[in-house]
């Protein structure tokens, strides 16, 4: 997102940065990736996780599903954040209630708020590509 | 669902909103009981940072934030409205001109800005290079940066709609179901008021 720094936009992309770097650190290192995936998946053409943020946390979405007591939780924080993507006006109750009731108190709220930090900076990285980065300036 | 298509005036975007709830349980202040405050502040502190930009005049900004609020469903933002943009000339008409923007009367420069915005929500991935051509010949590079951290910034209204805690029951709403309010410096909210200023509501 250099074109964003490049034009002014430095301070809030740091901020932005640093409010990532605390998602990471405060949410679930297991369920973290199944939100940036999801994330992905959803906004990114070819539905690949961006190398840079994957690497900031540890473990990928493929070993997460080999656990199965862990696999239920995964599928109910995913279709949490699937929904709050393609239509947040439209998420559905029961859905948030099944994720929030498999997980302890404000876990939830972090994934959800790590989920939109990670879903501003993949916009704001598609938008500003297209916006400030056409080849010539008419 | 929604489709991102143009809104119209007579078909709101509000759906399950009047009967959404808290989600999830909700402590003193109506926030997210056991969350991260460190990761709540430290999303705070990127939306200030985006208020104290200046590359974008108050009416553009408010426009582009009543379009996410509407876009996403937000009633607190909903009934929120930005006094620095009524003071210079963006009244309740236009607040409402923003779900039919297309057809409002509104500067071709702001209706552009809400084309980013519908960009931004529901095709980020897919911006018509009609649509950029339109940015760049109306807005600075500076500009178009603002604007997009602006959406960004708005857009965290999404966590409260998601988890159903943005109702508006700690809003000081006056009779008409509004609360004005003005920014510090800092980019925080600095007043929140059921009574716009220079009004004779009681």
């Amino acid at each position: 997102m250099q074109e964003l720094r490049a034009h002014g936009a430095a301070a809030a992309m740091d901020d932005l940065d640093a409010a990532w770097a605390v998602a990471a650190a405060v949410c679930d290192p297991s369920l973290l990736p199944v939100v940036m995936a999801t994330v992905d998946a959803a906004l990114r053409p070819t539905g690949g996780v961006a190398p840079n943020m994957a690497a900031q946390v540890a473990p990928d979405v493929a070993s997460i599903d080999q656990h199965e007591v862990h696999l239920q939780t995964s599928r109910a924080v995913a279709a949490v954040i699937a929904q709050m993507l393609v239509d947040v006006s439209n998420v559905d109750h029961d859905t948030v209630a099944t994720a929030d009731a498999l997980l302890a108190q404000g876990v939830l709220a972090d994934l959800v708020t790590a989920s939109y930090i990670y879903e501003a900076r993949t916009r704001l990285e598609l938008m500003s590509q297209a916006l400030l980065c056409p080849p010539v300036r008419s | 669902m929604s489709t991102g298509a143009q809104l119209s005036a007579d078909t709101p975007p509000v759906t399950g909103a009047a009967a959404r709830g808290p989600r999830v349980v909700v402590d003193g202040n109506g926030r997210p009981a056991g969350r991260s405050a460190e990761l709540a502040g430290a999303l705070s502190a990127y939306q200030d940072t985006v208020v104290r930009m200046d590359a974008l005049d108050a009416v553009t900004t408010e426009l582009v934030r009543r379009r996410c609020a509407r876009q996403h469903d937000c009633r607190i933002c909903q009934s929120l409205r930005l006094i620095s943009a009524m003071e210079s000339g963006l009244d309740e008409d236009g607040i409402q001109d923003v779900d039919r923007f297309e057809d409002a009367d509104f500067s071709e420069a702001h209706k552009v800005a809400l084309r980013i915005v519908d960009a931004f929500i529901w095709h980020p991935a897919n911006v018509d290079p009609e649509l950029v051509a339109q940015a760049r010949s109306h807005y600075t590079d500076r500009q178009l940066a603002e604007l997009l951290v602006d959406i960004s910034k708005w857009s965290t209204q999404k966590i409260h709609v998601a988890l159903g805690t943005d109702g508006t029951d700690r809003v000081p709403l006056g009779p008409d179901g509004r609360a004005y309010f003005t920014f510090a410096d800092s980019g925080a909210v600095a007043t929140m008021s059921p009574v716009r200023p220079g009004s004779h509501q009681v």
